[in-house]
């Protein structure tokens, strides 16, 4: 019945989104308003449609009807129920309409708050969002299918007597329930994590949130109202997208670090990059397209960033889905691999081909020529200069030159953290001294002794700062100045902010707090974008602590025996094996961790076994100075070895992480008062 | 819209976007003869891959020079408890139907150090042919995930079975007559 | 005297004891620089498996025999080709690996430079039309917010 009942929800979706797309075109031609209004209304159809198919299959999960397939395969009777739910997005095809759903939201979102604003460019901006989920729904029934059935061919020969299958096949019976029940196969141990319940949600999300800006720009292009309509459409969108972008991949790393055991949150994985690529393009736009809105430059570029950004969207779903490239992350191969690449290089030739015929016409051209090399324009340019090599040597590093070598020279290889750190770390450098610099350069232009007397006071404070540190004990060269870059920008922003405040105290009289408040309420993209500017100088400072002043040490303890390292010690206690609900063999490890010798706290870092391979859960004492981060490597009751790290200041990232998010918040969300 | 047509080098203006159309091109088909080089699978029927193997005792065998022949390709690691359970069979196998022209082809893979595999060989006392697949040439050929996976080839090279997991003596021996008493 | 050589024999055991059960963080300290042989893009210190387990074996073993890390790293490679390194060895690849990033950094600076070169004269004329251009622009949002209250 909800197999029935899903099916049908889907089905009706793809038709929702294939008639709105051929009203939509027919009212572009026509210029009848009735069919564009015929085809918004089938496009909102989607959303309740998926909604309900989406409904039916979290039912499915969460009353354990094995017989769908997708439910025998990511669930079994000993999986807790907010689990069950989650593994709504465990697997490729879950994960696929859930994925849809997402699209279809903010698809409806769209229409629903552009209707009225950008109405010229909705006959092709509602075929473009819709052609889109139209692909994902088609992979969605024709392929990965979520609410395909196990059924038992009664005539057919043994082997051949199960089948999976969405349509009930002639002659077939459903499998007992006593057999399904045993056979299901339960869910992958590594998505059984909190960072699993939010995590792809929001880089979902992020993910399809891009194919929003992404709709407009090709509808201005093709409807040519290439005036600053589409901007301002897309320019939200875009920040709302990299809003959730960037929360996905902030609750990547969390997870990474709580769950995959190695004292890091950041690996340079293949699927990490993926989604680490459209972040990198939304940045460089979110940056360019101010010079757009207030200088007119730099139209066709902010065009290629948008079209990069889905297009990269787009390519990282291909790599994490297909199996093109392996890794700890992607979805077991599958048959989506080849139509995802078609759909990728369709949409992308489509974007760039709208592009190149507008740009022969010559509506693309700048209005305005760069006036002077010091001027915020041209330092947003250079932002755009590092994001784009940002772009293109993770790009060659994950993708490129692994494939490369597999390819045509038949050597299959690793690209690791190392080498990208090589050429990541410089241009970070490049990022953090610019962030400094640009928020004090002016708009068309100034003179280097004017910027050079703005860079004074937080050159100075920076100097002090470094100084501190290095009294305070940091010897280490490489990490003061490392120190020294992301506190300059730090200091500038905070400059900025209280430069604000004081002009808004001087001229209005008001206190401090409701000055400062005022301040992002009234101009919520300049200080919402600084704090996104702190946000992530935190997380620099959080990064350089924990990478470079990391100790790791490994340690073989006998039961009773203390082990001191840095200010800390600790104590292997006790040890004990238990079985979880799920039938998991927990070994877990009790150990008193002391500081200055007095015990604060008690940690029980373990390992669970599973069938396919055993998982490390770290257990940590965390502090904002460091985490005291424990692994279990192996034991029994009298002696355990343990991989102990300690990693200052790592907490840094997450409120970081935190500070850039409500920035991006405060920038994204809608005017409260109406001019 | 003043005249700034200079505003980006013309040769940018002109060949730019026919360049990038041509990327996107490129990069299309070389993604897909990966991915289609990624989604092979086990060859598990058709024409053997052949290869060279450097055997432990110094000399160099070919698939190709086995024709005629059935041939056991097997898989291993002395680290992989499968792979010791099943030892004894294959060399069972050995015995029982070299004389009647069956090889079994040891192939070690992801082995730590070629002197476990020797003490292995030892230990187990195993007479067929071994070596080691250096840079899991043969293992990629062939797409093994994990040892133990073995591969019936019959007299003409054509690979007829595919076994996933330990070789059983009493499973596998019925295949191996019906390919023996096959002409090449 | 007797004693002093007694203690220096009990000194050179214990390091004896110690190069030949090298330490569990010599292990990693060389694991690290390495990745998992079956699983791909997992380091070989942070990698579970047998297999890999096996292989941290034949570190210890190596560095007991007091070969140096990149001996190690070195011999593994030639077994196992460059996929359990980071970087590539072979030289070809190592080339790529660096130059290419290199090489797309500075092509993207040369096209901000390039950009930064076409910084016409005009300014003079460009802030005149700019204004003119702000005016219309105003003028534009005016009327399309008149015409969004007539709706």
């Amino acid at each position: 019945m909800l197999a029935e009942l899903g099916l049908a929800a889907l089905t009706l979706a793809l038709a929702g989104a294939l008639y709105a797309i051929a009203a939509c075109l027919y009212s572009a031609r026509t210029g009848e308003r009735r069919w564009l209004q015929s085809g918004r209304n089938a496009a909102l159809l989607t959303c309740p449609a998926l909604l309900l198919a989406t409904g039916a299959l979290v039912v499915a999960l969460l009353t354990e009807q094995y017989q769908l397939s997708y439910v025998y395969q990511v669930t079994d009777p000993g999986t807790p129920p907010l689990y069950r739910f989650t593994a709504l997005w465990g697997a490729q095809r879950g994960s696929l309409l859930f994925w849809s759903l997402l699209m279809s939201c903010f698809i409806c979102g769209a229409i629903g708050l552009n209707w009225r604003g950008e109405r010229r460019l909705m006959p092709f901006c509602i075929p473009i969002m819709m052609a889109s989920l139209a692909f994902f729904l088609c992979l969605s029934l024709f392929i990965e299918n979520p609410f395909e059935r196990w059924w038992i061919l009664v005539d057919a020969p043994v082997e051949q007597q199960v089948v999976s299958s969405a349509l009930i096949p002639p002659r077939a019976v459903p499998p007992t329930e006593a057999n399904l029940r045993a056979g299901a196969e339960g869910m992958n141990p590594l998505l059984r994590h909190f960072g699993m319940v939010i995590h792809p949600p929001m880089l979902y999300l992020g993910f399809v949130g891009f194919t929003i800006p992404f709709a407009f720009a090709l509808a201005a292009l093709a409807s040519g109202d290439l005036s600053n309509s589409w901007i301002r459409a897309t320019r939200r969108w875009t920040l709302i997208a990299w809003l959730f972008l960037s929360l996905g991949l902030i609750l990547g790393g969390r997870w990474a670090y709580d769950v995959l055991g190695w004292g890091g949150y950041w690996g340079w994985d293949p699927v990490e990059n993926a989604a680490f690529l459209p972040w990198l393009v939304g940045t460089a736009f979110i940056h360019s397209v101010m010079i757009q809105e207030k200088r007119g430059m730099l139209k066709l570029w902010n065009m290629l960033l948008v079209i990069a950004a889905f297009s990269a969207v787009m390519f990282g779903t291909f790599a994490t889905r297909s199996g093109v490239i392996d890794s700890v992350h992607s979805f077991a191969r599958s048959e989506v691999g080849f139509p995802m690449l078609a759909f990728w290089a369709a949409m992308t030739l489509l974007a760039l081909a709208l592009l190149a015929w507008r740009w022969r016409g010559g509506a693309l051209r700048d209005e305005r020529q760069f006036a002077s090399l010091l001027s915020r324009e041209s330092l947003f340019v250079l932002n755009n200069v590092i994001f784009i090599a940002l772009f293109v040597a993770i790009f060659w590093g994950s993708f490129g030159l692994p494939i490369t070598s597999e390819l045509f020279l038949g050597k299959e290889i690793t690209i690791g953290a190392q080498t990208f750190e090589f050429y990541v770390v410089p241009l970070f450098v490049a990022m953090y001294i610019l962030m400094g610099v640009a928020p004090l350069a002016a708009w068309g232009g100034m003179t280097a002794a004017r910027l050079g007397g703005m860079l004074r006071i937080p050159l100075l404070l920076t100097a002090l700062g470094v100084l501190g540190l290095t009294i305070g004990g940091t010897d280490l060269l490489v990490a003061a100045l490392g120190y020294g870059v992301v506190l300059f920008a730090a200091i500038v922003g905070l400059c900025e902010i209280m430069r604000g405040v004081a002009a808004r105290r001087r001229t209005l009289g008001e206190n401090p707090l409701r000055a400062f408040v005022a301040l992002f309420g009234r101009n919520q993209r300049r200080y919402g974008g600084y704090m996104v500017h702190l946000g992530v100088t935190v997380i620099g400072i959080g990064v350089i602590g924990s990478t470079i002043f990391q100790t790791e040490v490994q340690h073989t303890l006998d039961r009773g025996e203390t082990v001191v390292i840095q200010d800390y010690a600790l104590q292997y206690e006790d040890f004990v094996r238990a079985q979880a609900v799920d039938g998991r063999l927990m070994h877990i490890a009790s150990l008193v961790v002391l500081r200055h010798g007095d015990e604060v706290a008690r940690i029980r870092p373990r390992i669970d076994e599973y069938p396919q391979l055993p998982m490390s859960i770290a257990g940590a004492h965390s502090t904002l100075e460091n985490d005291f981060y424990v692994l279990l490597i192996r034991g029994d009751r009298q002696r355990a070895t343990f991989r102990i790290y300690i990693n200052p200041l790592v907490n840094l990232v997450w409120w970081g992480g935190l500070l850039l998010i409500l920035g991006t918040a405060i920038a994204a969300y809608p005017k409260v008062t109406r001019a | 819209m003043t005249g700034n047509e200079r505003a980006i080098p013309r040769i940018a203006a002109r060949w730019g976007c026919p360049a990038l159309l041509l990327a996107v091109i490129v990069a299309t088909l070389i993604l897909g003869a990966q991915l289609a080089e990624r989604n092979r699978g086990r060859p598990a029927s058709g024409p053997a891959p052949d290869f060279p193997l450097q055997l432990f005792n110094g000399e160099t065998l070919r698939l190709s020079g086995l024709r005629g022949q059935v041939v056991l390709l097997n898989f291993w690691a002395s680290w992989c408890p499968p792979c010791r359970a099943e030892a004894p069979d294959l060399q069972a196998l050995h015995e029982d139907f070299a004389s009647n022209g069956l090889r079994v082809i040891g192939v070690n893979m992801l082995e730590s150090s070629p002197a476990k595999a020797q003490a292995f060989i030892d230990e187990l006392g195993i007479g067929y042919a071994n070596g080691e697949d250096t840079e899991q040439r043969i293992a990629r050929l062939y797409r093994v995930e994990a040892p133990p996976e073995s591969f019936l080839i019959d007299r003409r090279g054509q690979v007829r079975q595919v076994y996933i997991g330990s070789i059983r003596y009493d499973r596998i021996s019925d295949k191996i007559q019906s390919l023996l008493a096959e002409a090449t | 005297m007797k004693r002093l050589l007694a203690s220096l024999g009990l000194l050179l055991l214990c390091a004896g004891l110690a190069s030949a059960q090298a330490s569990d963080n010599a292990v990693n300290q060389v694991a690290q620089r390495m990745y998992c042989p079956v699983c791909e893009n997992i380091p070989l210190d942070e990698c579970l498996t047998i297999a890999c387990q096996e292989w941290k074996e034949e570190i210890r073993a190596q560095l007991a025999a007091g070969k140096t890390e990149q001996a190690i790293i070195d011999s593994f490679v030639v077994r196992f080709g460059d996929h359990v390194v980071g970087v590539p060895v072979d030289p070809l690849l190592r080339a790529m690996t660096i130059v290419l990033p290199l090489l797309a950094t500075a092509l993207a600076l040369a096209v901000g430079a390039l950009t930064f070169r076409r910084f016409a004269a005009g300014e003079t004329q460009a802030a005149a039309s700019a204004d003119h251009e702000h005016r219309e622009a105003t003028y534009r949002q005016r009327l399309e917010a008149d015409v969004r209250a007539r709706r």
